[in-house]
């Protein structure tokens, strides 16, 4: 069956990730409070929109007869989202709930408070440079050690060799490991059982140079 | 004369809405230690020239915000700026981070009570308040005029 997700709240976030989702087979509903954020939204995507305050209960308790797999919600203000995130977990138990947040301290107290899953897009930054920096020194050391640990990364799309084979089922060349998957906005640190998906990027560490058998193995060149 | 003051637990009164800055001015008038909070300063003006209590600026659901402040001399917190959303917000974070604070809300939507069920937090809804002001009202109306009710069922409705 095909997921049903509701979006609350957000003008171009919640276009773009509603066409995103709609392309991956998703069943979604858009829900927001401004009418001319609406009539935006409906002609920019093929979605329902519905033009309502979220943060109303009666708003959700009159969508409680359709069962979402999802509830996102992209409210520019904290306070709005969590409202949403405990509204639904009253009216759609068993639902998930991914909320926005716009403060990172916040972000360890949300999950605690009702929200399934947090994102905040400062903290998304800040770890990516975080581990930008991490492995620049980690490379730049080991080249002055001359024991030559590279890293590279690697996007699979659809046609590649590897896609939907386990780790353990690749026969990775010796002196190479996958560090990590990213995996839409998710990190990963994989196992032999990890399956690969198209749109994965894998950070591999390897020593010496082995990017060449790595690209035949992963994508087939 | 003299009186020896046992140091008083605070009241803080978070949103400085007409609500809010009544409430001040009563606690303070009442001789009690208040602190008001509001994240525009615009808002202190409300308070009557007779206030003599602490106005404090402050982003209502900034977690920073909220752990610098010492919540822990209070002995009451009331939550009621004008926004839902914002009390249960900053209502929940306060829970989070002083376990044993005692915090009153004003919801002004008392069907979003549902949202704190599960908490220590006591919720406050206007409406429920004027309502049982008027069925009060009512009640000792027809107790003076002799008005007998009459229980109406309605199909498919439980007792």
């Amino acid at each position: 069956m095909k997921q049903q997700i509701l979006i609350a709240g957000g003008r171009t976030k919640a276009k773009s990730l509603a066409l995103s989702l709609a392309q991956k087979g998703c069943s979604i509903t858009i829900l927001n409070k401004n009418a001319d954020d609406c009539q935006y939204l409906a002609e920019s995507t093929p979605c329902k929109v519905i033009c309502a305050d979220a943060t109303k209960p009666y708003v959700l308790e009159d969508l409680s007869s359709s069962l979402f797999d999802s509830i996102i919600t992209l409210c520019p203000r904290d306070a709005d989202n969590l409202m949403i995130c405990r509204l639904a977990k009253a009216v759609f138990p068993g639902t998930r709930t991914i909320s926005l947040v716009s403060d990172l301290s916040k972000k360890k107290v949300f999950t605690r408070l009702g929200a399934d899953r947090v994102i905040c897009a400062a903290s998304v930054i800040a770890t990516m440079i975080e581990n930008e920096a991490f492995l620049k020194t980690v490379t730049s050391q080991e080249t002055d050690c001359q024991t030559g640990l590279h890293q590279m990364q690697i996007d699979l799309q659809g046609q590649d060799a590897a896609v939907g084979r386990t780790l353990e089922e690749l026969s990775f060349p010796a002196q190479t490991i996958v560090g990590c998957i990213l995996r839409q906005d998710e990190l990963l640190i994989p196992a032999g059982s990890t399956r690969l998906l198209s749109g994965d990027s894998l950070v591999i560490l390897m020593r010496g140079n082995c990017e060449p058998q790595l690209r035949t193995l992963l994508k087939g060149e | 004369m003299f009186h020896i003051h046992k140091k008083t637990l605070g009241v803080f009164v978070i949103g400085c809405s007409r609500l809010g800055s009544l409430l001040a001015d009563t606690l303070y008038a009442q001789g009690r230690c208040v602190t008001v909070l509001d994240h525009d300063e615009e808002a202190f003006r409300k308070l009557s020239f007779s206030y003599g209590g602490m106005k404090q600026r402050l982003e209502a659901t900034d977690l920073e915000e909220l752990k610098q402040l010492d919540f822990r001399q209070a002995d009451k917190v009331f939550v009621v700026t004008e926004d839902d959303c914002t009390n249960v917000l900053c209502a929940l974070l306060l829970n989070t981070l002083y376990p044993s604070l005692h915090i009153l809300v004003r919801l002004r939507d008392m069907s979003r009570q549902a949202v704190l069920e599960d908490t220590q937090i006591e919720v406050i809804c206007p409406d429920l308040l004027c309502l049982q002001q008027c069925s009060s009202l009512i009640t000792n109306h027809d107790r003076q005029s002799g008005f007998q009710r009459k229980e109406r069922f309605f199909p498919g409705s439980r007792a």
